[in-house]
């Protein structure tokens, strides 16, 4: 089904492009060009899109920085590793360009109904021992943190 | 070798049998030893909790045996299977606990005595929750999680943590920080993921029945690949309080069993209302287990007038011919019930892979930052905070979730937001018109559950893309919300002797009343495979 | 004497030591001068001069600074965070109470352990209601939480469930009266927002700074936002603003608004822009406020720093940043430099419901808003009172609804305020009690003013009971006829006493008499003293003079 998910993204792109529509098998070699070639393709898609806060295009994802946000170590194997993962899935991600919303509510979740609150009446957790117990630096009642640098 | 996956004599779970049909295995010139067509008249698969409830009731046997049986054969067969990261220390206390209370002559739960398998990110107070993450190592919970709560008020026994996919985030288990769960099928093949190890277990009797996560599928497709019944309820009928969060909008805790019944009653214990969790609805919980008749009470057409909707967009290309067939083969059967089948077309079908990943990846991007290391959890100490984070987590994650988490990164940062996750929330209202239009026109709709039988451990390890093909089947369920069950309905060529193959069936809101009792009939009437794994190798 | 009062009885409210001058150029034509002036005012209440002597005269070696101040129009934007007072947190059920011992109050929820879900308390719906309400604000009755990512120590889940773009309220506006100490006045600065959100734990720095604790009894506890319209245009206004909104917070009962406590926050926003200039300066944020006087100065200093570089030609040195104000210097440094915004990635909290608000429910809570200030001080100016008056009786819930009781009592307005201005609220500030403690009734206070205005009591034995019906209570009439302390009014009585003392003191009637009129007061502080404080000074006093002129 992805395939037929590539298909339709190229099949939009102004220039029609002849795709063999064998079956998609994932170990192939050919299913691996299928992706460089639809990459390339949905790159130049997703470049032209421009978003509703910035005219200029989307910038692909820089990995250093992302990682740097999400608190998340990489060492560089691992960055490049996951940039190309990362600018693959990407590109995939830009054929939601495509489709025209226009109009079309976004959904945060299945429908649901309002309300579910709760009454401003106290209630004490009784193990609050085990959290406590969990926690990997706990110094005379608090939590302990090495030093704060910046706040972002 | 037989004996070892046969279940103690003292209960009454039928014997096993070869499946053999030569128009659902593709290539007749199958190496299977096995089959031979002893297939004539097989008796429908029972359901384990009621058996188990009936064989405690009139003492042919005890809670304990049958710990005890299940405790033995876990030990037996994990070296090979790897289904639990961790068994209970307590589940031969918690059946004597039972055999107390049937010597009182006290009231038991409808689930008294049942051994039941808990996937890895479900909280269970003072036993380990990794959700097989390095981060959580030895991290166990202050509270059980609601389902499990309420597993346990009914006199269920959690019998250990199944192996998943990290944090959820996968398709095969390989993604566990801990191992690799192997295919009770084909030892050399995933069990599926994220909830592999509870789909596995329950194929290959470890326990009853099983509690897994559904996301994009999770509980769905390992169903599939291990031959045995996934339920994923409505979005909302099961409390979310203590699942440990991959996606909000789209997790669901959902059920494994050998029979529609068992994954039934499982899934009316856990289901209702919790005031721990606002998106938890207050719709009305039947009672399931009507819908559970016997065979033999069955009508001529049992599902006569049931209209079900075949997804045209899951039978297209890229899908295994032998999946094709096999559902093909389930579709002719459902006629042959009484169904009326027709084609329906979802249009925005294929947008949902990609608008789910959006979804899932932002959400959980968000979800996992409270993992850093300060109030539980692995930590990597450091002398300034940020790098304490960056480390603790750094190590603590594994590939895959870094992925996810820099995917949603991204998706969420500034300038993006419209352009992919508000996109993606549009597409998810067009996915739900699409269903809900369907469903309007039919009781029902099936498609496979994934376009492929199980694959081989390593096979898909390196391509995202690839991986994520896999769940098209699935994800536009949990966009929608929607219940779905998923039920073994052939096999296909693979392994020792054939692979599992499950028909998907997706129901409207809260509707996993008529998925039931379809799934029920369905099963019920299947003719040959109880779908039990063949032997294991070189197990005594 | 009552400006002291004034000062001293709400220790929140701010004293200047040396202000900005600004000349207005909007609406009002207000110009507040340190050395004091007249004030012009656009409503029709009596123009009260404000006191001189509080207010310390600008020296003169900044003239040039007037001067230059003089170009620029401040901008100023205030976000005040209100800790509110519900019994549990924002979104589980630990108990919301100041002072408890570190990580005591938590729970899964506010740990942000795996697998817990907020669920909303319902008091935060409904005090966000009435905040609104009380803020003119126009309502949503349908808006969401939104999640703001960010990572630190006291945010355990790495998001802050907040509210992004729908609040619960919006477009509302505040009415203050600038004291008449700065200006007098009445103006109405825009509220732009009101929104729910949690509030963080607690981050104490060590000494050495090597380490932090993390407190976290106080992460989820619910907050309230509100965003003001940068209309403020100086300090004093800021002030007010602030002040206000403790007013407001106080009266409606959703908060005690103590900034000590931390209960009430507020940072400013602050930029300067050349007189005439459409668009806004670069705005800097000061934080660490920590009193209103504290705001004023800080925030005219701001002013005076950017109006300098502006001056020298520097204005590109006006960077957005956040400032730190020390109070002990005096002045503001800087914390952070912002590169930009910072992205907080925020995207709709999938694990709360909508929050939906109907018709009915928001009529019911606007009928339970009690008389909020501004509608006080403008009910209290319509019965004449000055404008001192007003803003010391409003200032308090307890206080107006005192005064009203009495009044309510039948009590003169002016004679009732002036005794809540007067001796009630110094006994409140040296015994450090509230209005509420205090045993003598409205219904007694009241009585007592009738005692004196009818003159069965003179005004001196009225201040002498005052006190111990204070403390401990009891009936006018009760303390009357227990202490005879009726005044004598009968002219004979009086008169005997007179010519007793006269006759007592021939020294000093020789001495008036011969000239030293002075001594009168003499005479009639031993009538009194004889009278145990009980002759009627009037009459006393007629009777006195007829006495010591007469011949005999």
């Amino acid at each position: 089904m992805a395939t037929r998910a590539l298909l339709s993204v190229i099949s939009a792109s102004p220039r029609r492009i002849k795709i063999e529509t064998s079956i998609f098998s994932s170990s192939s070699l050919s299913s691996s060009l299928q992706l460089q070639r639809y990459s390339r393709k949905a790159h130049r898609i997703a470049r032209s899109f421009s978003s509703d806060t910035n005219p200029s295009v989307l910038q692909p994802p820089d990995v250093a920085r992302l990682a740097e946000t999400a608190r998340i170590s990489l060492t560089p194997a691992e960055i490049e590793e996951c940039g190309t993962k990362l600018r693959q899935v990407t590109d995939w991600f830009g054929q939601l360009q495509q489709v025209d919303v226009n109009s079309v509510e976004p959904a945060i979740r299945a429908e649901m109904e309002g309300g579910n609150l709760r009454e401003d009446a106290p209630e004490t957790f009784e193990n609050r021992e085990s959290i406590r117990a969990s926690i990997p630096s706990f110094d005379e009642a608090y939590l302990k943190v090495p030093k704060v640098l910046n706040k972002e | 070798m037989l004996s070892t996956l046969q279940p103690p004599r003292s209960l009454s779970l039928l014997p096993l049998r070869r499946f053999h049909c030569s128009k659902t295995i593709v290539s007749a010139a199958s190496s299977s030893p096995a089959t031979t067509s002893d297939a004539a008249s097989v008796s429908p698969p029972q359901s384990q909790i009621l058996t188990t409830r009936r064989s405690l009731l009139s003492g042919e046997t005890t809670a304990s045996e049958i710990a005890k049986s299940y405790l033995s054969r876990i030990r037996l067969t994990e070296p090979q299977l790897k289904c639990f990261l961790h068994v209970s220390e307590n589940a031969l206390k918690d059946a004597e606990e039972i055999d107390q209370r049937i010597a009182r002559g006290e009231e038991l739960g409808p689930l008294a005595g049942v051994i039941i398998g808990v996937k890895d990110n479900i909280c269970t107070e003072g036993m380990p929750s990794t959700a097989a993450s390095r981060i959580l190592e030895h991290y166990r919970p202050p509270f059980d999680a609601t389902a499990v709560k309420k597993i346990k008020e009914l006199g269920g026994i959690v019998v250990g943590k199944t192996n998943m996919d990290e944090f959820g985030m996968g398709s095969t288990t390989e993604a566990s920080a801990f191992q690799v769960t192997a295919n009770p099928w084909d030892l050399t093949r995933v069990p599926g993921g994220s909830s592999g190890g509870s789909a596995a277990a329950v194929a290959a009797r470890q326990c009853m029945v099983s509690l897994g996560s559904d996301t994009g599928g999770s509980v769905r497709q390992p169903a599939s690949f291990c031959g045995v019944v996934g339920l994923k309820p409505t979005y909302g009928r099961v409390s979310r309080f203590g699942l440990m969060a991959y996606a909000s909008s789209l997790d669901v805790i959902g059920c494994f069993g050998s029979t529609v019944a068992d994954a039934g009653m499982l899934l009316h214990a856990i289901s209702g209302y919790d005031r721990f969790d606002s998106t938890s609805s207050k719709q009305d919980v039947p009672e399931f287990e009507s819908q559970f008749l016997s065979v033999d009470r069955f009508e001529s057409k049992p599902l006569k007038g049931v209209k079900v909707g075949v997804i045209r967009e899951t039978l297209e290309e890229g899908v295994d011919s032998g999946v094709r067939s096999a559902t093909q083969e389930a579709a002719s059967h459902l006629e042959a019930l009484g169904c009326v089948l027709t084609e329906v077309s979802l249009p925005s079908f294929s947008l949902g892979l990609p608008a789910y990943y959006v979804i899932a990846s932002s959400e959980s991007s968000s979800n996992l930052s409270r993992y850093d290391g300060v109030r539980y959890g692995n930590q990597v100490m450091a002398d300034e905070l940020n790098k304490l984070y960056e480390c603790s987590r750094g190590e603590g994650f594994g590939g895959e979730v870094k992925m996810r988490i820099l995917m949603g990164t991204y998706a969420l940062s500034a300038g993006y937001y419209d352009a992919y996750y508000k996109r993606a929330q549009q597409v998810r209202t067009l996915i739900r018109k699409d269903f809900k239009a369907a469903l309007e026109q039919n009781d029902i709709l099936i498609s496979p559950a994934a376009p492929s039988a199980a694959y081989k451990i390593g096979e898909k390890k390196n391509d995202p893309l690839a991986m994520y093909a896999g769940d098209i089947m699935t994800v536009n369920v949990n966009l929608a919300g929607l219940p779905a069950i998923v039920l073994p309905c052939g096999l296909v060529e693979g392994g020792p002797s054939g692979l599992p193959v499950g028909l998907q069936m997706i129901g409207a809101v809260f509707d996993e009343e008529k998925l039931l009792k379809v799934g029920h009939i369905f099963e019920q009437t299947l003719k040959g495979s109880s779908f039990l794994p063949p032997l294991l190798p070189n197990v005594a | 004497m009552s400006t002291a009062l004034l000062r001293t009885i709400q220790p929140n409210h701010f004293t200047l030591l040396g202000t900005a001058l600004l000349r207005r150029t909007s609406r009002s034509n207000i110009s507040v001068r340190c050395s004091g002036s007249q004030a012009t005012t656009t409503t029709t209440h009596e123009a009260k001069q404000p006191s001189q002597s509080r207010v310390a005269p600008k020296n003169h070696g900044s003239n040039k600074l007037d001067e230059i101040l003089r170009d620029y129009e401040a901008v100023i934007g205030i976000e005040t965070h209100v800790q509110l007072s519900t019994f549990t947190k924002a979104f589980c059920s630990c108990p919301n109470n100041y002072g408890s011992e570190p990580n005591t109050s938590i729970c899964p929820v506010c740990m942000g352990l795996p697998g817990a879900l907020p669920v909303l308390n319902s008091k935060v719906v409904e005090f966000g209601v009435r905040l609104g309400l009380a803020l003119n604000c126009g309502l949503s009755l349908s808006s969401k939480f939104d999640r703001k990512q960010y990572f630190y120590p006291d945010l355990p889940k790495g998001y802050q469930i907040s509210q992004f773009d729908i609040p619960i309220a919006s477009g509302g506006y505040v009415d203050v009266d600038i004291p008449l100490e700065f200006g007098g006045g009445h103006k109405r600065f825009g509220v732009t927002r009101v929104h729910m959100e949690e509030d963080a734990g607690k981050l104490l720095h060590s000494d050495t700074g090597d380490y932090s604790q993390v407190d976290l009894n106080r992460a989820g506890v619910p907050l309230l936002e509100i965003v003001s319209e940068p209309d403020m245009r100086s300090g004093i206004e800021a002030a007010e603003y602030a002040a206000e909104m403790q007013r407001i917070v106080r009266y409606l009962g959703v908060s005690n608004g103590n900034m000590q406590e931390g209960s009430l926050r507020c940072d400013v926003n602050v930029s300067i822009r050349p007189i005439g200039q459409a668009e806004f300066g670069t705005k800097v944020e000061i934080k660490n406020l920590n009193a209103f006087s504290a705001m004023s100065r800080a925030i005219d200093f701001e002013i005076k720093r950017q109006a300098l570089l502006y001056n020298q030609g520097q204005e590109d040195q006006i960077v957005t940043e956040t400032r730190l104000w020390e109070e002990g210097a005096q002045k503001s440094v800087s914390m952070r430099k912002k590169e930009g915004l910072a992205d907080y990635r925020y995207f709709p909290e999938p694990d709360l419901p909508e929050v939906i608000l109907t018709q009915d429910y928001v009529d019911s809570i606007r009928a339970t808003l009690p008389e909020l200030p501004e509608a006080k001080r403008r009910r209290y100016e319509a019965m004449g009172l000055g404008m001192q008056d007003v803003l010391f009786l409003a200032n308090e819930a307890s206080v107006a609804d005192y005064f009203d009781a009495v009044i309510g009592e039948g009590a003169e307005v002016k004679l009732a305020a002036n005794w809540l201005m007067s001796d009630i609220a110094a006994y409140l500030k040296n015994e450090e009690l509230s209005i509420n403690d205090v045993k003598l009734t409205p219904k007694e206070l009241a009585a007592l003013i009738a005692a004196i205005k009818d003159g069965t009591i003179s005004g001196k034995i009225g201040k002498q009971i005052l006190f111990e019906l204070l403390a401990k209570g009891g009936t006018v009439q009760g303390m009357i006829k227990a202490k005879n302390l009726v005044q004598i009014t009968d002219p004979a009585e009086i008169e005997k006493m007179v010519l007793k003392v006269i006759a007592e003191n021939p020294k000093q009637l020789e001495q008036y008499r011969n000239g030293k009129t002075k001594l009168q007061g003499y005479f009639a502080g031993e009538v009194m003293k004889m009278s145990k404080g009980k002759a009627n000074p009037p009459l006393l006093n007629k009777i006195l003079v007829e006495k010591l002129n007469a011949k005999d």
